[in-house]
């Protein structure tokens, strides 16, 4: 699975003596073993037999009965596909803005401060620091901060980036804001973890065999960084394409920014169309896992699945 | 009761399931793996058709105790004093649990959905909801026959325009009883109303499409409020219109929507965005506003009583089929139509509209302000004229009309 990327570290030796699955070892598995049977394994299969779920005849909302329904599939992308695509359109353009602001960010605090430990630590805190307060809370928050009457706003009104009529808060850009904000922290730690255990012989090395700057940077640093800019997109990637927080009426979006997590929203709890709400979901994990499995085959780290 | 029984009701079933059969311990064993897989399908898995289900056995005589669940800001003394509640405990001796647990239709009711459906005890004896949800539960048969003799308060004093003009979707009131009432209408903020528009206030829906307002209204996520409110401006009558009348009215709305005339549909949360000026005018919940007033110490919003008309609904009291409570909820849903305890919420600062007979005298003689005030007490005149009930819908325009509904909401073409 691609989630072993984010393990990190050398596959351990194959030790044919620790394999051998001796009772002890069985017992140490099963509290695990029923623990994903009963909150992963379960919940999962009652979502595949409610997504092939039909509307009961009795025509009574909400209620369905259970069937081999791939219809519901067909219906959701029918009806969804621009929700489809803008969630990953979302997804792609926070992730990258992300990588943007925390590539540099990492690599300042894993490298540049490698000699003054304290305060390579208090900008570690300074960037979890946030995090530290509920995630609905500081969405509520940035609302209030970029709402029509705010400064923010004002500015861009006066530049005239935006028109008279134009405002912030419900636009594309203002849930792409929330979604790279809430994210960052998942792309700056697993890139620091690696930038901070970068060997600067190496640059120095490519720099004496006169690699400009720019080539070593190329040819030297990204490679090896590659790890963890692996993880960290995908630990951002994943959650965005799902989240529904910052793009929710209620939030930082508006009726023309909603993503697949509102549609399933809407059909589990407003419409009461299980199945399609159902369908929906397997829909969001089955893309994820085909787009991270050619994801991470396609970066040259084929160990990692 | 249910001493050695595990709390949570649905848990509860599987448990005395498992109790009243005699098995073998082999047979215990793979039938408590197969059972348990089952139940927990059948716990995380909603569907599983239509059925009929069967009032629970009242215990109501040996357990004397009763669970309510309603809405925040709907009872006296909601720092935890309940002065009303109490005094019921005192004199019947059932005790009270009430739980301010609701705070939409759709996510309580995804709560307790699989126990309503499979006639379990939800947990609570009794839960007020909004007209439409307990259409809802009706159609389904989840909700049990009121029996009016254990309650004379309620055939005395419950207002008639509530059984017949306010109880369309159940006839004579079989099913349900109104807790509060709540009139959907237009608000606006007074200031910021004047510098865009120049005007004082809006007086029609029509004012809301003024392109000096574009990017500045916002509706209510309750479509029978929002699209009642426009209906009633385009001339429909809302309490008998056609499913085309419908979709003219939605496509309306679309339009106002893609055009970015109306920034946002909202629920609970668009008082705030009247707060920081997000939202300047709007279809709002007229008690809502009133609240905000009172709570900011200003007199900054306002709300209109459009000529056109405005939308009329109410919380309602049901008991589910699973309660084992009956008669304990029947008698404290009894004491809440006895004027002077409903004149004591009312009094308390609940300022929504109140169904019960003889309360508006009351509340007149100790506060006269509050009494004469036409969004908590409405005149027999608005009620015939102004204040309308979006009529029942049967299961398949319901269905279709919500799905459209929050198809528009979600910009979904």
């Amino acid at each position: 699975m691609a989630f072993a990327a984010f393990g990190g570290g050398a596959p351990a030796k194959d030790n044919s003596a620790s394999r051998k699955g001796g009772p002890i070892v069985l017992a140490l598995l099963l509290p695990g073993m029923i623990y994903l049977g009963l909150f992963f394994m379960t919940p999962l299969l009652s979502l595949l037999v409610t997504a092939l779920e039909s509307p009961d005849p009795s025509g009574a909302i909400g209620a369905y009965f259970y069937d081999v329904n791939f219809g519901n599939f067909l219906t959701v992308v029918t009806s969804y596909w621009p929700q489809i695509l803008r969630s990953f359109g979302y997804a792609f353009a926070a992730t990258v803005f992300a990588l943007a602001i925390s590539y540099p960010l990492a690599y300042f605090i894993g490298v540049k401060l490698r000699t003054s430990p304290l305060i390579q630590r208090l900008l570690l805190t300074l960037v979890i620091a946030p995090f530290f307060i509920s995630f609905l809370l500081r969405t509520i928050a940035w609302k209030q901060l970029l709402s029509d009457d705010s400064a923010f706003v004002s500015l861009l009104h006066a530049l005239n980036i935006l028109g008279p009529t134009q405002f912030f808060i419900g636009s594309d850009a203002a849930v792409i804001f929330g979604l790279t904000y809430n994210f960052i922290p998942f792309m700056t730690l697993p890139l620091f973890t690696n930038l901070e255990r970068l060997d600067t012989r190496l640059l120095e090395a490519a720099s004496d065999l006169y690699a400009s700057p720019n080539k070593v940077f190329r040819k030297v640093t990204l490679p090896l960084s590659m790890p963890g800019i692996i993880s960290g997109t995908l630990l951002t990637f994943i959650p965005i394409a799902g989240d529904y927080v910052n793009a929710s009426r209620d939030f930082l979006g508006s009726s023309k920014t909603s993503m697949i997590g509102t549609m399933v929203e809407a059909d589990f709890l407003q419409n009461w169309n299980y199945p399609s709400a159902s369908a929906l979901s397997v829909l969001l994990m089955g893309l994820i896992l085909v787009m991270v499995t050619f994801y991470v085959r396609k970066s040259g780290t084929d160990d990692l699945l | 009761m249910n001493q050695n029984q595990p709390e949570d009701p649905q848990l509860r079933e599987v448990v005395k399931s498992a109790l009243s059969s005699k098995v073998t311990r082999r047979a215990v064993i793979g039938g408590a793996i197969a059972t348990s897989a089952a139940a927990l399908l059948a716990a995380c898995s909603p569907g599983g058709g239509k059925k009929t289900l069967k009032p629970a056995k009242d215990i109501s005589a040996t357990d004397k105790q009763v669970t309510w669940d309603n809405w925040p800001y709907y009872m006296d003394g909601e720092d935890g004093s309940f002065p009303s509640l109490k005094a019921f405990q005192k004199e019947s001796g059932i005790k009270v649990h009430y739980n301010i647990k609701i705070d939409d239709n759709n996510t309580y009711f995804a709560l307790i959905k699989n126990q309503l459906a499979s006639g379990q005890d939800t947990g609570a004896d009794t839960m007020c909801l909004t007209d439409w949800m307990v259409a809802r539960l009706i159609d389904n048969g989840y909700v049990r026959e009121l029996d009016y003799s254990l309650m004379p308060n309620v055939t005395k004093y419950l207002n008639s325009a509530y059984k017949d003009q306010f109880g369309s979707f159940d006839p004579g009131r079989k099913y349900s009883l109104p807790w509060k009432g709540i009139i959907a209408t237009i608000g606006y903020h007074k200031a910021n109303y004047k510098k865009l528009t120049g005007k004082d206030a809006p007086t029609s829906v029509e004012d809301l499409w003024d392109p000096r307002l574009k990017g500045k209204v916002e509706v209510l996520s309750e479509m029978r409020d929002t699209l009642g409110v426009m209906m009633m401006a385009d001339g429909i009558d809302i309490t008998k219109f056609t499913s085309d009348e419908f979709y003219a009215t939605l496509d309306k709305f679309k339009k106002h929507v893609s055009s970015g005339q109306i920034r946002s549909i909202k629920g609970n949360s668009y008082i705030d965005d009247f707060k920081n000026g997000d939202a300047v005018a709007g279809i709002i919940w007229a008690g809502d506003l009133i609240g905000a007033n009172i709570e900011l110490g200003s007199e900054d919003l306002g709300v209109v009583l459009v000529e056109t008309g405005s939308t009329f609904a109410c919380d309602n009291f049901v008991i589910p089929m699973g309660s084992p409570h009956f008669a304990n909820a029947e008698a404290i849903i009894d004491n809440y139509f006895r004027p002077e305890v409903s004149a004591q919420v009312a009094l308390a600062g609940v300022y929504y509209v109140e169904p019960v007979d003889g309360v508006k005298e009351i509340v007149t003689a100790k506060e006269p302000a509050l009494g004469s005030n036409p969004l908590m007490f409405p005149t027999a005149e608005m009620f015939a004229t102004k204040l309308k009930q979006f009529r029942a819908l049967t299961a398949s325009e319901d269905k279709d009309f919500s799905k459209a509904w929050s198809d528009a909401s979600n910009g979904v073409v």
